[in-house]
């Protein structure tokens, strides 16, 4: 059913923009990019599964994978991911802790995701409720360039045992 | 558009192929297909997203699959596979049977002490005490290894002219020092196989392609399977083999040459064997069909294989027809029922049991059958006096083959076959029929020019002299057999007798000063019957005239060649009695060579009286 849409016209005009109606402006959206992470159910355009439909979006959500992913957990691509997990049981072996995740991190988004540029790392240490735990913030700042989306961030934890 | 549907096509079709695919060629592939149908849903399919994931996960079971598909196809080359079970199948289907480690073969001397008798003014061993050493006598050698008599020793056997084979020497005499008695030698052969015996209860119910295994390993050779009523089964190379040779003993007067006979008999009741080579064990694998169709078995009733036309059908189009239903039945061969099964078999063997001479000197076990007429004590004493010893060293004895040593002998044996078709085949077949039944020392084929498809089989024997004879009948009739399985309906092989073309050889020639002339000649005679003498030459075999110049001129104090000429020897002459066969020498030479006569063979029959040197 088509809604009748309420607009004067002037006879120097012969319709309405698309910009003038914020409704015409999803009509003619762009197709889905991606899938979002984690699953979860579609909703209106989406389909069955969440779907991205901004490529800056879909670019984050790539990065987090990218991230969190460790070697081997990928079949048929076993070197995929920045390989954090080794790094957790050896937190008091390594000198400098920092540099080591950076390094795994940068070193993988190089190889993988080189559409990314990293921008600003920063870490904190969040002592947890257990306290044989010691939980590890993550702030990553990137930028991508190429469709010149700068200032990006996303946050990621993960637990050192 | 049609364009664009090919390619669609092509996408299709390229993904639906797992062969000689990677993980990257199929992730490559897949990409390529979503981007195409799938781009409105979805436009991420990097690796970094999830459906970049998904299309890895695919790929990756796709290399699987393709991996496992490759490993198949690599299972059907022989040259390739690696499993071990399909190395052992596709060896079988080569026709290379699998084997255990064999059996060393030894030839032993054996002696035993004999009264002396008088007979026509000399005295000679009395054969009436003479024993028959029976096969499955026991011998040891110094190492513990035990050797197994494979037949009967006929210590007092004669030639049909009554000549003893036994050689034999004086062991002692009395007081005017006349023999008393002889040491008397004979040799046979004996294997380092063990023989076992089992029995196999068979319940009284029918299964086709019953099979029983045996319980030791390195089985070289089942002797016997005998069921409770009597019946044999016997060895075929496949099931659909319902014939095969059996030894009868020559009673003919050529006997001394061809000690057996060959004839072909039906084998209804049949088995084949199959070694694993996991357990060295071998299974014998007998036919399908019931005893009670033991007629149908024999002689298989051709109507069966009637075309059949139903309907109204006037017309027939062309039908193949399989030759071997015409030949075989269906139920190929008997399959046991009932009975109580007695295989007896020879087994063990190993590159240990090669022993070396004069190694075998203990009797284990001996079993002996004398004339009724000679005594207890007689054949006690004769038993106790027997000896052995081995001349030569134990031969034969191998460790059973690595799968890798029958994988080579397996695609060797590929290019082999059990029919005569080439030239070569059939001399192969010829050399290689038991000698029990003859020995054919030479062989030439030719084409028999009246029968464009006949080959003229010439051959030729020797008798216990060494001298070229013609080939017993019972020879030719043996080979008659024995060729007639593995030859090609449409092929005839006439078997004649080879002629022989005596030769003898005349030079002069001229030696240095100080030479002794007699040690020149001497030499050179040497030489000449070296190069002439029959080993040396096959049927249709020429001379060269030039290599027997060489070899003349090349003889130590020799310093030229006078005159050389080469006459044909025939009849008697001077007491030597030569071939019948005669040729022109002359019309035969051309070039510097003498051809041999079609089917004929060259022989210096008499080298110190054929060939005559003279100084110059």
């Amino acid at each position: 059913m088509s809604e009748i849409l309420d607009y004067d016209y002037s006879f120097k005009s012969s319709g309405i923009r698309v910009g003038d109606d914020p409704r015409l402006e999803e009509l003619i959206s762009s197709n889905p990019v991606g899938v979002i992470l984690p699953l979860r159910q579609g909703v209106e355009r989406s389909g069955i599964f969440e779907m991205s439909f901004d490529p800056i979006v879909q670019i984050r959500n790539n990065l987090k994978n990218l991230i969190l992913t460790n070697h081997f957990e990928r079949l048929g691509n076993p070197l995929y991911g920045a390989n954090l997990r080794p790094l957790c049981t050896e937190y008091s072996a390594i000198d400098n802790f920092d540099a080591a995740v950076m390094d795994r991190i940068q070193q993988a988004v190089l190889k993988f995701m080189p559409i990314v540029e990293l921008d600003d790392f920063s870490l904190s240490m969040v002592n947890d409720t257990d306290p044989a735990l010691l939980r590890i913030d993550m702030k990553i700042k990137y930028n991508v360039p190429k469709i010149s989306s700068m200032g990006n961030v996303i946050s990621l934890s993960f637990t050192l045992i | 558009m049609s364009s664009k549907k090919n390619q669609l096509t092509s996408i299709r079709d390229s993904q639906r192929s797992f062969l000689n695919r990677d993980f990257n060629a199929f992730k490559s592939s897949l990409t390529q297909y979503a981007r195409t149908f799938f781009s409105d849903k979805l436009s991420d399919f990097g690796q970094n997203g999830f459906a970049g994931m998904l299309i890895e996960i695919n790929a990756y079971v796709g290399d699987v699959m393709s991996y496992y598909m490759d490993h198949q196809f690599q299972e059907l080359d022989l040259t390739q596979a690696v499993e071990t079970k399909n190395v052992e199948r596709l060896i079988r289907n080569s026709g290379v049977k699998i084997m255990g480690a064999s059996p060393s073969i030894v030839k032993i001397d054996f002696y035993v002490e004999l009264p002396s008798i008088l007979s026509d003014g000399s005295y000679v061993p009395n054969l009436t005490f003479a024993p028959i050493i029976k096969a499955g006598t026991i011998l040891s050698s110094g190492g513990g290894v035990k050797f197994t008599l494979l037949g009967d020793v006929h210590i007092g056997q004669t030639t049909y002219a009554g000549v003893m084979y036994a050689d034999y020497v004086t062991m002692n005499t009395d007081n005017d020092g006349n023999p008393t008695s002889f040491s008397v030698k004979r040799s046979g052969f004996c294997t380092s196989a063990s023989i076992s015996e089992e029995q196999f209860t068979i319940p009284n119910k029918f299964k086709a392609f019953r099979t029983i295994s045996l319980a030791s390993a390195n089985v070289s050779e089942i002797i016997s399977v005998i069921d409770s009523e009597g019946n044999e089964y016997y060895e075929v190379n496949s099931l659909s083999e319902d014939t095969v040779f059996r030894r009868m003993d020559n009673q003919k007067s050529d006997k001394d040459l061809v000690s057996e006979n060959l004839e072909l008999i039906p084998a209804p009741r049949r088995f084949e064997t199959s070694t694993s080579n996991m357990t060295k064990k071998t299974t014998l694998r007998f036919g399908g069909g019931s005893a009670l169709s033991t007629d149908d078995d024999i002689m298989p009733d051709p109507s069966d294989l009637s075309l059949p036309l139903y309907g109204k059908r006037k017309t027939l189009s062309n039908f193949t027809i399989d030759p071997n239903k015409l030949l075989t039945t269906t139920t190929l061969g008997v399959a046991p029922q009932n009975t109580t099964l007695t295989v007896s078999y020879r087994h063990g063997g190993g590159i240990s049991h090669n022993v070396s001479e004069a190694s075998i000197k203990t009797v284990s076990t001996l079993m002996t059958k004398f004339n009724n007429s000679v005594s207890a004590a007689d054949i006690s004493s004769i038993r106790s006096s027997l000896e052995v010893t081995n001349v030569n060293p134990a031969e034969g004895g191998e460790n059973a083959p690595s799968i890798n040593e029958l994988r080579s002998i397996a695609i060797s044996h590929r290019n082999s076959q059990m029919r005569i078709v080439t030239k070569q085949d059939l001399i192969a077949r010829i050399y290689t029929m038991p000698n029990k039944f003859g020995r054919v020392f030479r062989v030439g084929i030719r084409a028999n020019p009246n029968n464009p498809l006949a080959s003229m089989v010439a051959i030729l024997s020797r008798d216990s002299d060494g001298n070229l004879i013609n080939s017993p009948d019972s020879l030719k009739a043996n080979l008659r057999t024995f060729l007639n399985e593995s030859r090609l309906i449409s092929d005839a092989l006439d078997i004649v007798d080879t002629p022989v073309y005596n030769i003898g050889v005349t030079y002069g020639v001229t030696v240095s000063g100080n030479a002794n002339s007699d040690s020149v000649l001497q030499k050179v005679n040497e030489g000449i019957s070296e190069y002439l003498k029959i080993e040396n030459f096959q049927i249709g075999e020429q001379i060269n005239i030039s290599d027997i110049v060489n070899l003349i001129l090349n003889t130590d104090d020799v310093v030229g060649l006078v005159d050389l000429t080469f006459s044909n020897l025939t009849g008697e002459i001077g007491g030597n009695q030569y071939s019948d066969s005669s040729f022109s020498v002359t019309v035969n030479t051309a070039r510097g060579i003498i051809k041999c006569p079609d089917g004929g063979i060259f022989e210096l029959k008499f080298p110190d009286d054929d060939i005559v040197g003279t100084i110059r």
